[in-house]
């Protein structure tokens, strides 16, 4: 029998892959200030959710920039303010309260952001994962269906959708979510095809695992990076694509405020009163970029090859 | 009571691809007794992985199809399978808990995103869900010598000869009655092969596992195992128990091989390597199928494929010269064309 080798079994640290990749991460001072950034949104946009769809939060917001009456009540006598101690961001054409809209807007956003790539993530991905792991003639067939779906500018498809099916929360998402499933189930595949061949698969398959273990267990662990890094960038594009459809007036309805649509509504008077566009457009950036440089940096920390 | 454990009958095995027929195994004859040590020797080529898959039932369809003979399987409970005719829920529990696999490359073995501990526990709880996983694996760590505190680390931390012993932790972890061990030392330093062989070993006594050591190196044989197949072009040409084959060499692509290697006590200038490559698996030789490569190839050895020809009761081979047959007697040495 061999001799333990005890030596570096107490004094190592070691992590999880998940562990592991936060710790990476946290070495990227422009990645954790934009993870902060958004973190930031996501919390205001979850208490704008209980502030307004909550009775107990419309108490407890009553009169603050998450009321809802900030969001959507005109007053005629104030519009297009600057910033002053009533209206932090100052107001727009209608007198409202640019920062509860932009608050309000973050939700709609985020909401629509992420639920559209969780979908798109979800589909795409379970069909990049069957047909990457199946191959041969499923494969052919479903990926040149998403050929054809890549043909379509993924705009022009968003438009189509929502034009034909109202512009109401979910098909929103579904317009969103349906012209990025190709690329998800693309990446997957190629993923899931590479990892297939690997030596691992087959003593998986040497001890007597079945397929579905081995592509839950074995396979989709392996091919998760790509997914990741292509995810975060999505929702920076999903988000855009939100306030794209806001803007030619197929998304988000006034008098619900979205930066889409208060970008449409600021361009009217862009050269008189360039500050509300400035602001809107200015939050649209900050969000996009954070989630950019989020996933520059999880690239980076999911890159074997850059390891500490 | 019948003790052999695994008997295989006249198998074929063939690949297709793009029209082109790969014959990688062309009817062999194996069997296998309960505990006992064998060897698959033979080049690149030769059709060992192929054998060792088609034990498992894992010869990958399409291409590969196993076109001819069977497996037979006879466990301890005396439960009779033919590998080569069972549907796939009956493999996938024969897989990893009455046979399980070695594979050569240990870094590429170990799923890189699963602690081991994880890995050695998912046979043990795919295979007997009444037994503690957790506690067997950490059990099987210790067996092949690594803390059982390590269990929740992962490959890259380990290295190449720990993750063998982890790979056959894994393999040995629901006590199969065979093992099949594919090249497990090839990718491995020779300090190291020695502690893995000598686990091997450990373990195969303590658990009784039966073994098919598939290698090119004469020299793992004779440290491990009790009887020898030559594998050539996927045919069993010399088969015997080590003394016999070591010793009492009959086989000229045995010789060669063995000539191949240098030797402690014997001064050489030169190796005698055997000239010529492997056959192409498309096109096989008529005949012998190393009369290619021969010395004492005659023009018999092109038309008649020899047949197996006993020597004594363990040993036998398959070659012309050896039978002494008239047609090889009366025929022409092969001029170079």
């Amino acid at each position: 029998m061999i001799k333990k080798d005890k030596k570096d079994a107490t004094s190592k640290t070691y992590r999880g892959p998940w562990a592991e990749l936060w710790h990476r991460l946290k070495k990227n001072r422009l990645s954790m200030l934009s993870l902060f950034i958004l973190a930031g949104f996501m919390v205001i946009s979850i208490i704008s959710f209980i502030a307004v769809e909550t009775s107990i939060g419309q108490k407890i917001f009553e009169g603050t920039v998450f009321d809802y009456q900030n969001v959507v009540g005109q007053n005629l006598k104030r519009t297009l303010e600057m910033p002053s101690s009533d209206h932090l961001l100052g107001t727009d054409s209608f007198g409202r309260d640019t920062l509860a809209r932009l608050v309000y807007g973050a939700r709609i956003s985020i909401t629509i952001g992420l639920s559209s790539v969780f979908t798109s993530v979800l589909i795409g991905g379970s069909i990049g994962a069957l047909v990457g792991y199946v191959g041969g003639r499923v494969d052919n067939i479903i990926m040149r269906m998403m050929d054809v779906f890549l043909a379509i500018p993924s705009i022009l498809l968003a438009i189509a959708i929502v034009s034909s099916l109202g512009s109401a929360l979910p098909f929103l998402i579904l317009a969103i979510a349906i012209p990025s499933i190709p690329g998800f189930a693309r990446i997957t595949r190629a993923a899931v095809m590479t990892i297939r061949e690997q030596e691992f698969i087959e003593a998986a398959n040497a001890i007597g695992a079945s397929n579905i273990r081995i592509v839950l267990k074995h396979i989709i662990p392996n091919s998760m990076a790509p997914l990741i890094i292509q995810s975060t960038l999505s929702i920076a594009g999903a988000i855009l694509s939100t306030a794209g459809l806001s803007f030619i007036g197929l998304g988000v309805k006034p008098p619900m405020s979205e930066w889409g649509n208060m970008l449409s509504e600021g361009k009217n008077f862009i050269t008189t009163d360039p500050f509300f566009s400035l602001i809107t457009g200015l939050t649209i950036v900050v969000v996009i970029l954070s989630l950019n440089i989020l996933g520059d940096g999880l690239r980076d920390a999911l890159d074997p090859k850059l390891k500490n | 009571m019948n003790d052999t454990l695994l008997d295989i009958k006249d198998l074929e095995v063939q690949y297709v691809v793009d029209g082109e027929i790969t014959r990688a195994v062309n009817g062999i004859n194996l069997k296998l007794k309960k505990g006992e040590v064998l060897g698959l020797v033979g080049e690149t080529g030769a059709g060992k992985t192929t054998t060792a898959l088609a034990i498992m039932g894992l010869i990958p369809n399409p291409p590969g199809k196993v076109t001819k003979g069977n497996i037979n399987f006879t466990n301890s409970e005396n439960m009779k399978i033919d590998i080569c005719n069972v549907n796939n829920k009956a493999l996938l529990d024969i897989r990893g808990s009455k046979i399980s696999m070695i594979f050569q490359d240990p870094m590429t073995s170990l799923n890189p995103v699963m602690s081991i501990g994880d890995q050695i526990k998912e046979g043990v709880e795919i295979h007997q869900p009444e037994v503690n996983a957790k506690e067997r694996a950490k059990e099987m760590l210790e067996l092949v010598g690594i803390p059982k505190e390590r269990f929740n680390e992962y490959p890259h931390q380990f290295s190449g000869g720990m993750k063998q012993r982890i790979i056959i932790a894994i393999a040995l972890a629901c006590t199969p009655e065979l093992l099949i061990a594919d090249e497990p030392t090839t990718a491995l330093d020779v300090t190291i092969q020695a502690q893995v062989l000598d686990m091997m070993k450990d373990l195969k006594i303590k658990f009784n596992t039966a073994m098919l050591m598939i290698t090119h190196d004469l020299g793992v044989i004779a440290k491990t195992c009790d009887n020898v197949a030559i594998m050539y072009a996927g045919e069993i040409i010399e088969y015997g128990t080590l003394r016999d084959v070591y010793k009492n060499t009959q086989h000229p692509y045995t010789m060669g091989l063995f000539n191949s290697i240098p030797s402690i006590d014997k001064v050489e200038k030169r190796l005698k390597p055997i000239k010529g490559l492997t056959p192409d698996a498309t096109n096989l030789p008529s005949g012998c199928k190393f009369h290619p490569r021969c010395e004492f190839a005659r023009e018999a050895c092109r038309e008649i494929a020899p047949k197996e020809y006993n020597l004594n009761e363990t040993h036998y081979t398959k070659c012309l010269k050896v039978e002494g047959c008239n047609e090889y007697k009366e025929s022409r040495v092969i001029d170079d064309e």
